[in-house]
C-alpha cells in the first residue's frame, strides 16, 4: 500500500507551483480575479500618488486668488481647431458682466488655441523640501489669466481641480491616521478580550456598545467643539483623527476578538500546544498569521468611514477649518443654494469622496473575499 | 470483587505506561449576572484505566461520552478537576502529570502526541509540510535545520508520501493524505505514546483502511502504544488489545477486545453491540434485539444511581439507588453493574 503511494502521479511542475504556493501568493491569485476590487486598487494608487505628489499634479497652488477669474465653469478640451486636428488645447475665457444682474459669464473666445502642454513651469513650490521646482504635470502656455481649471474656480477665484487634489492629502491621510488609531486601540483591546475573556472580555464589551450607542454626529460635535479654535491646524487635525478613531477602534476590537475566539479553538492551535509550543509561538507563529489577511481587509473597510467622519465634521464646520483644505473643507463652499444653482462644479469633492469610498468598499471586499481560506 | 488499587510512583507494574485514577472533570456551570456557580457538567466523572507498553487500548461511546476529553486530560490539553495521572517516560522515571503546570508539561510532550480527528481544522493551512512537521523538532530544540528537513523528508516516507511534497502547503492534500502528515507530525519526536482521536472516522472507508494498516504498521515498526478513540465497534475490534467502553463520562466496561465482544458483562455494551449493523441479513433474523430507550443523559443533570439505569432494559430497584463503582471481576476484566455476574448478555460474536 506504501509502494502504491508513492509510485503514482509523476510531478507536474504547473501543479507543484500551485501546491506550494505562498499563502499571499494564493491570496493575490484569487484577488486578481475580483476585477472590480482591482480596478478599485488602481484607482486608489493614482489617487495616493496625487495626493503625495500634490503640488506637481496639481496645475496651480490651491490658495492662489485670480479676482477676474471667479466662478468659472471648467474649462472645455478640446482637439479640433477650425477643422484641423491640433492636439489637446483650450480656449482663452472671455469674462463679461452682465450690466442689469451684474451676472459674471465666461465666453470661450475662439480665435486662438491655448495647447495643453506637459511638465510646464508655473508656480514655484518646494519638493518636500528638498529642492525648489516650478514644474506641474500638466498646464497652459499663455498669458496669467490663461488658464485651465478642469473643475473651474470658486467664488475667490482658486481653481477647484488643484484644491481637490491638495484635499485629497489630507483627507486620505486623515482616513489612514485615524484607522492606524484605531487599529492600535482595537488590536490592543480586542486582543485582550479575546485572549483572556471572562470579565475582562464582559467590561471591553460593553465599554464597546456603550460607545457604538452613543449618537456619532452630536458626539463628534461635541468633542471637536472642546477643541480651541485658536490652535494649530495641525495639532486640530491629529486630534480630529483621533476623536474618529476613538469610535471606529469598536468594529476593528469585534473582527481582532473574534479571530481570536475562533482560533482558539482550531485543532492546530491545540496541536501546536499539545507539541510543546509556548504560548508566544502560538499567537506569533499560529494565530498573528492568519488572522493579517483579515485584519488587512478590516483595516480597509474601515477607511472610508474615517474619511466619511472627517468629511462629516468639516462639512459642519466643527473639523477642519481654512486655510487647511480637505475635502469636507472645499463642500462648505457648496453649501449655500446660490453655489448648487450656479456653480455645480463645487460639488467635485462631493464625487471624489463617494469615488473613494466606493473603491475602498470595493477593494475591502476583494481582500476579504480572498483571504479567506474556505472560499473558492 | 475489588476495585482498583492505587499505585504510587514505587508501585507502577513495569509493563504499565499509563495509569489513570479517578480522573474527573468538571465544567461549572454559571448563571445570572453574577457568574453564580449553580452546578457541574460532569464530563468526566471517575475514570481509572491502565495503559500497557506497546498495547492498543480502545475507546467506544456514544457521542458526548467523553471518549475524546478522557485522551485530552491524559495529554493535559485541559486542566483536570481531580485524579492521578501516571505516566512512565522513556528513562523508566515516573511522573504524575495532573500536578504539572503546563511550562512543566512542555520537555514530557515530545513523549505523548495526539492524532486528530478532522485533517483539515488540526493543520495550520499556512505552514508546509516542513514547517508543520518539523514544528515539533523546532519547539523541542533537535537538530539543525538540516538535520530537521532530512528527518521530515524520512517521515514523509514513512508515512508514504513523497519526500519531495515537502515545500507544499496542505491545500494540496486529499483527506486521507493529510491525515498522514498529522501522523507524520506525531511521530517527529519518536514518542512513546499517541492518543488517535476519532483518526480516522473523517475518512471514506477504503483510505481509513489504509490509514489503519499504517498505524499498526507503525506501531510494530516504532513499538508505540496506542489510545484509540472512536466509535466505530468494528474498528476497534480490528485494531485493539482492549477496549473500554464509556457512558456518560464514566468507563462501563474495560476488557480485553474478544472477550468484550464475545461476552458483555455490561448490559450497554451488549446494546452498543446490538446496534451495529449485520452485512448478513441472515444473521440479522437470528439476533436478538435490545433496543436501547431514550437518550444519553445530560451530564449537567446526570440520573441517580447508575447513570445508564433508565435506558437499561435489566435495571432494578437497587440501579436508581446505589452508584456501581467499576471493579475487577473474573478474568480480570472491569465492569460498572450491579449486576454483571447475575446477567447472561449476548456480544457481537456468536
Amino acid at each position: 500500500m506504501t509502494e502504491q503511494t508513492l509510485a503514482a502521479e509523476p510531478i507536474n511542475a504547473k501543479k507543484e507551483d500551485l501546491y506550494s504556493a505562498k499563502p499571499w501568493q494564493l491570496i493575490w491569485r484569487r484577488f486578481s480575479k475580483h476585477i472590480l476590487a482591482v480596478i478599485s486598487l488602481w484607482f486608489l494608487l493614482i489617487l495616493a500618488f496625487c495626493a503625495i505628489f500634490a503640488e506637481f499634479v496639481a496645475p496651480y497652488e490651491p490658495f492662489k486668488v485670480e479676482r477676474l477669474r471667479t466662478m468659472a465653469p471648467p474649462t472645455g478640451i478640446h482637439l479640433f481647431h477650425e477643422g484641423q486636428f491640433v492636439g489637446p488645447f483650450v480656449y482663452a475665457m472671455e469674462r463679461t458682466r452682465d450690466p442689469e444682474t451684474t451676472r459674471v459669464s465666461y465666453e470661450p473666445d475662439t480665435s486662438e488655441p491655448l495647447p495643453i502642454r506637459l511638465f510646464v513651469a508655473s508656480s514655484d513650490y518646494s519638493f518636500f523640501g528638498l529642492f525648489k521646482t516650478d514644474i506641474h504635470l500638466f498646464g497652459v502656455e499663455g498669458g496669467r489669466r490663461d488658464q485651465i481649471n478642469l473643475m473651474g474656480t470658486d467664488d475667490l477665484g482658486r481653481d477647484v481641480f488643484s484644491r481637490l487634489i491638495h484635499g485629497a492629502r489630507v483627507s486620505l491621510s486623515a482616513g489612514l491616521v485615524g484607522v492606524a488609531f484605531a487599529f492600535v486601540l482595537g488590536l490592543t483591546l480586542g486582543s485582550i478580550s479575546g485572549y483572556f475573556g471572562g470579565w475582562i472580555d464582559g467590561a471591553i464589551q460593553r465599554l464597546m456598545e456603550l460607545i457604538r450607542s452613543i449618537p456619532t454626529i452630536p458626539l463628534w460635535m461635541g468633542l471637536a467643539a472642546a477643541l480651541p479654535v485658536v490652535w494649530d491646524p495641525l495639532i486640530v487635525y491629529v486630534l480630529i483623527t483621533f476623536i474618529l478613531a476613538l469610535i471606529g477602534w469598536t468594529y476593528l476590537a469585534r473582527v481582532v476578538r473574534g479571530q481570536f475566539l475562533a482560533l482558539r479553538n482550531e485543532d492546530y492551535v491545540l496541536a501546536a500546544r499539545l507539541s510543546g509550543a509556548s504560548e508566544y509561538r502560538i499567537i506569533t507563529k499560529h494565530m498573528l498569521p492568519s488572522m493579517t489577511s483579515y485584519i488587512i481587509a478590516a483595516l480597509t473597510l474601515a477607511v472610508p468611514e474615517m474619511i466619511l467622519g472627517e468629511t462629516a465634521l468639516s462639512f459642519l464646520g466643527l473639523g477642519l477649518r481654512p486655510p487647511v483644505v480637505s475635502w469636507g473643507v472645499l463642500l462648505q463652499d457648496a453649501q449655500n443654494l446660490r453655489s448648487i444653482s450656479l456653480a455645480p462644479w463645487l460639488l467635485a469633492p462631493g464625487g471624489a469622496v463617494v469615488l473613494t469610498v466606493l473603491a475602498f468598499n470595493f477593494l475591502g471586499d476583494g481582500l476579504r473575499d480572498a483571504a479567506d481560506p474556505y472560499g473558492q | 470483587m475489588s476495585e482498583l488499587p492505587i499505585p504510587n510512583h514505587a508501585s507502577l507494574p513495569d509493563d504499565v505506561l499509563f495509569s489513570v485514577r479517578g480522573l474527573k472533570k468538571y465544567f461549572p456551570i454559571q448563571a445570572g449576572w453574577l457568574k453564580k456557580h449553580v452546578g457541574d457538567v460532569k464530563a468526566i466523572d471517575d475514570v481509572s484505566l491502565d495503559i500497557k507498553k506497546g498495547e492498543t487500548l480502545g475507546l467506544v461511546g456514544e457521542s458526548g461520552s467523553g471518549k475524546s476529553t478522557v485522551a485530552r486530560l491524559m495529554l493535559r490539553a485541559y486542566d483536570l478537576t481531580d485524579g492521578q495521572i501516571l505516566f512512565r517516560r522513556s528513562n523508566n522515571e515516573i511522573v504524575d502529570l495532573s500536578k504539572l503546570t503546563d511550562r512543566e508539561m512542555r520537555p514530557l510532550r515530545a513523549e505523548m502526541q495526539m492524532i486528530f480527528q478532522d485533517p483539515y481544522s488540526s493543520l495550520n493551512p499556512r505552514m508546509t509540510l516542513l514547517e508543520l512537521v518539523g514544528e515539533p523538532m523546532v519547539i523541542h530544540g533537535v537538530g539543525n535545520a538540516g538535520e530537521i528537513k532530512d528527518r521530515v523528508a524520512e517521515l514523509l516516507k514513512v508515512v508514504g508520501l513523497r519526500p519531495e511534497f515537502i515545500n507544499r502547503y496542505p491545500h494540496a492534500f486529499s483527506g486521507g493524505q493529510r491525515q498522514r502528515i498529522g501522523i507524520a507530525r506525531a511521530l517527529a519526536l519518536n514518542p512513546s505514546f499517541i492518543a488517535a482521536d476519532e483518526a480516522v472516522s473523517a475518512l471514506d472507508v477504503s483510505v481509513a483502511a489504509q490509514n489503519i494498516n499504517l498505524l499498526q504498521d507503525l506501531q510494530e515498526q516504532f513499538g508505540l502504544t496506542y489510545l484509540f478513540i472512536t466509535h466505530d465497534l468494528g474498528m476497534v475490534e480490528h485494531i485493539a488489545d482492549r477496549v473500554g467502553v464509556m457512558y456518560l463520562g464514566r468507563l462501563m466496561e474495560v476488557a480485553p477486545t474478544e472477550l468484550l465482544f464475545s461476552k458483555p458483562l455490561h448490559p450497554y455494551t451488549e446494546a452498543l453491540m446490538a446496534a451495529v449493523p449485520q452485512p448478513d441479513p441472515r444473521g440479522n433474523r437470528t439476533r436478538k434485539r435490545v433496543p436501547l430507550k431514550g437518550e444519553i443523559a445530560n451530564a449537567a443533570n446526570p440520573p441517580s444511581g447508575c447513570s445508564f439505569h433508565p435506558r437499561c432494559p435489566y435495571a432494578q430497584a437497587k440501579c436508581s439507588a446505589e452508584v456501581p463503582a467499576l471493579r475487577t471481576v473474573a478474568g480480570g476484566r472491569q465492569v460498572r453493574c450491579h449486576f454483571a455476574e447475575e446477567l447472561s448478555l449476548v456480544g457481537a460474536v456468536a
